[in-house]
């Protein structure tokens, strides 16, 4: 690897390895997956059900931790973090969506991309502009103060875009972000998601089963019997 | 989190999910009012009870005479309690009032227009009316401006009144006893000497000075603070009357039995009292217990989602700490509203106004005990989801 390649690496996953023991029985989930992700590269994660693509995304959120392996975040080791260093990590460094645009029960748009600030100890007076600017991008400023309750799935999967980019991370995980939406809003999400790579430097993890989304992307790798092909 | 984040969020929640929350919010109203209603009411009723227990069964009234002497000897006994022994027995703690009493053997001439019948006589200080809790049922009881002018007044007994004057009010009215005359200021009332009906009262100075053959004060009645005072009351009492005159000739009687009864029936209300407090706070608390850990499992996502938002374990914690010390707190004030509608209701059906100092410890109680179970209550929900694991909670349907 050039010195430049390295310099743009943001993941490095060398050998990383998650496996179950059940009843005594030893169960691989992700055998030896090597990966890069460089800075505002869209990855996609191709694969059948059960092929460990989740599992792979938990590891790189920090959600899980690996049998094996290691793990360079921006060049540093991030498995030896602590449970208060993981979350920060997560509050700093990643944003996360899932496929069904989980939104905070019971609060309005501007709440629920309030959250990550919150959690990041943000000045209240600085949060406004930050969470305008991040529902400008993702078209929902008429939205701001709507119950997230009642909005559509795209509009749902918009937000927890919103939310995701809020702290500024330095990628996206994002777990079947199309799963629940149709064609015009999948394509759509993507838009957003090459807009904000484009923009902001972000790199991108997706992981879906749409070979329409995953051609969007930069690169895509295919999860099979947990062999990354 | 920064604390007012923590706050406005908590209050948020609570306010929002009002329908959730409204079971968990009643149970804290109802418990809270149910407390103050027994804590004021059930201590008021309780006393008022135990009181009335008392008087009724004089078990905290102490009485000092002279020992019998044979008649043969002595035909007119002429020992008397000297006022320094009265005034020294005052000075023991935990005595309430001392009464003193004088009087005539044989019956008085009492005689109303043309109606002349014989009763028997007690000459009374206005302190007497005070140790046997006594009222007037008509009229006044005659007072210590009665005692100092010698005023020429009387009280009569139920039956006293009953046989002079039948159905007519006898306050005012005057009555010859022994050729003098006395004018009635009231009648007394049935409960407080139920044995002393058929007996007319006169003030103790005005009796020594027109009515013949009244002894000198030859009998103290003494009304202890409480129970617990009359065991200490009791082994002063000789040491007192010591100091002044012999002690070797006096006797002194408490009505044991009684006292011990009206302690278990008081013990029995206390214990009953005691125990209904005790299930009010023992269902309040389970209750908010139950709701918070379901209230945990119905937002596992939620939780799963803040943490991969990046919130930390202590951030879970307190939101889920300060959510059920708001909800409890802010259904306790409501609770508080209806206590005291409770206790006013209460009050005015059983007639016993509690005394406000007892109700505001009620409150204060109440208060403090909803910070305790929205603290308690709370904990092991709010640890319960600050350790869950991201994985688990986000893959949770």
């Amino acid at each position: 690897m050039s010195k430049q390649q390295r310099e743009n690496t943001l993941i490095d996953l060398k050998g990383m390895t998650k496996s179950y023991t059940v009843n005594g029985q030893l169960f691989s989930v992700l055998p030896k997956i090597n990966m890069t992700v460089s800075k505002s590269e869209m990855v996609a994660i191709m694969g059948p059900s059960g092929s460990g693509k989740s599992t792979l995304l938990f590891i790189l959120g920090l959600f899980l931790s690996p049998t094996e392996g290691e793990y360079l975040f921006d060049g540093k080791n991030i498995l030896t973090l602590n449970r208060g260093q993981q979350a920060q990590f997560r509050r700093e460094r990643i944003g996360f969506v899932l496929q069904s645009a989980d939104m905070f029960q019971h609060s309005t748009v501007y709440e629920n991309v309030e959250y990550p600030l919150i959690y990041a100890r943000s000045r209240p007076s600085e949060r406004p502009e930050r969470i305008h600017q991040v529902l400008q991008q993702v078209n929902l400023t008429n939205r701001m103060h709507h119950s997230s309750n009642k909005l559509s799935g795209g509009e749902k999967q918009r937000v927890a875009i919103a939310r995701a980019m809020v702290n500024h991370p330095a990628v996206i995980l994002a777990d079947e972000p199309t799963g629940q939406l149709d064609a015009d809003n999948s394509q759509q999400i993507m838009e957003y998601f090459r807009s904000i790579s484009s923009t902001t430097d972000t790199a991108m993890v997706i992981v879906t089963h749409d070979p329409n989304v995953a051609e969007k992307c930069d690169t895509v790798l295919q999860i099979c019997n947990g062999q990354l092909l | 989190m920064r604390p007012t984040d923590l706050f406005r969020i908590s209050c948020i929640q609570v306010l929002r999910q009002y329908r959730k929350n409204i079971g968990v919010a009643l149970t804290i109203i109802l418990g809270t009012a149910g407390l103050i209603v027994v804590l004021t009411m059930g201590r008021s009723i309780e006393e008022s009870i135990c009181t009335d227990l008392e008087l009724i069964g004089n078990a905290t009234r102490i009485t000092i005479l002279f020992k019998q002497l044979p008649t043969t000897r002595y035909p007119v006994d002429k020992r008397e309690f000297k006022q320094e022994t009265i005034d020294g027995l005052k000075t023991i703690p935990g005595i309430d009032q001392v009464g003193v009493i004088a009087v005539r053997n044989g019956y008085v001439k009492v005689m109303y227009q043309n109606n002349i019948s014989s009763f028997q006589m007690i000459a009374v200080d206005d302190l007497f009316w005070k140790v046997h809790n006594s009222s007037a049922q008509s009229g006044v009881l005659f007072d210590q401006e009665d005692l100092k002018q010698h005023s020429a007044v009387c009280v009569l007994g139920q039956r006293t009144a009953q046989e002079l004057f039948g159905d007519l009010d006898v306050a005012g009215q005057f009555i010859s006893v022994n050729n003098s005359i006395f004018q009635i200021v009231g009648v007394l009332d049935s409960i407080s000497m139920s044995d002393k009906d058929r007996h007319i009262f006169l003030p103790i100075t005005t009796a020594q000075d027109r009515i013949s053959s009244v002894s000198p004060v030859n009998k103290i009645y003494i009304r202890c603070h409480s129970w617990d005072d009359v065991e200490h009351v009791i082994a002063s009492i000789p040491v007192v009357v010591n100091s002044f005159q012999p002690n070797d000739e006096i006797e002194i009687f408490l009505p044991e039995e009684i006292l011990a009864r009206v302690k278990a029936i008081a013990l029995g209300v206390k214990i009953f009292v005691q125990l209904a407090l005790l299930a009010t706070l023992l269902l309040g608390g389970i209750g908010i217990w139950n709701i918070m850990m379901m209230s945990v499992r119905s937002r596992t996502r939620e939780i799963g989602l803040k943490k991969a938002i990046g919130a930390e374990d202590h951030d879970i914690f307190f939101q889920f700490l300060t959510e059920s010390l708001v909800l409890s707190i802010s259904a306790t004030l409501m609770g508080f509203f209806l206590g005291w509608g409770g206790v006013t209701i209460t009050a005015s059906i059983i007639q016993n106004v509690p005394p406000k100092d007892l109700f505001w410890l009620s409150v204060v109680i109440g208060f403090s005990f909803s910070l305790i179970l929205g603290i308690v209550a709370g904990l092991a929900p709010a640890i319960k989801a600050s350790r869950m694991e991201v994985v688990n909670a986000l893959r949770y349907e």
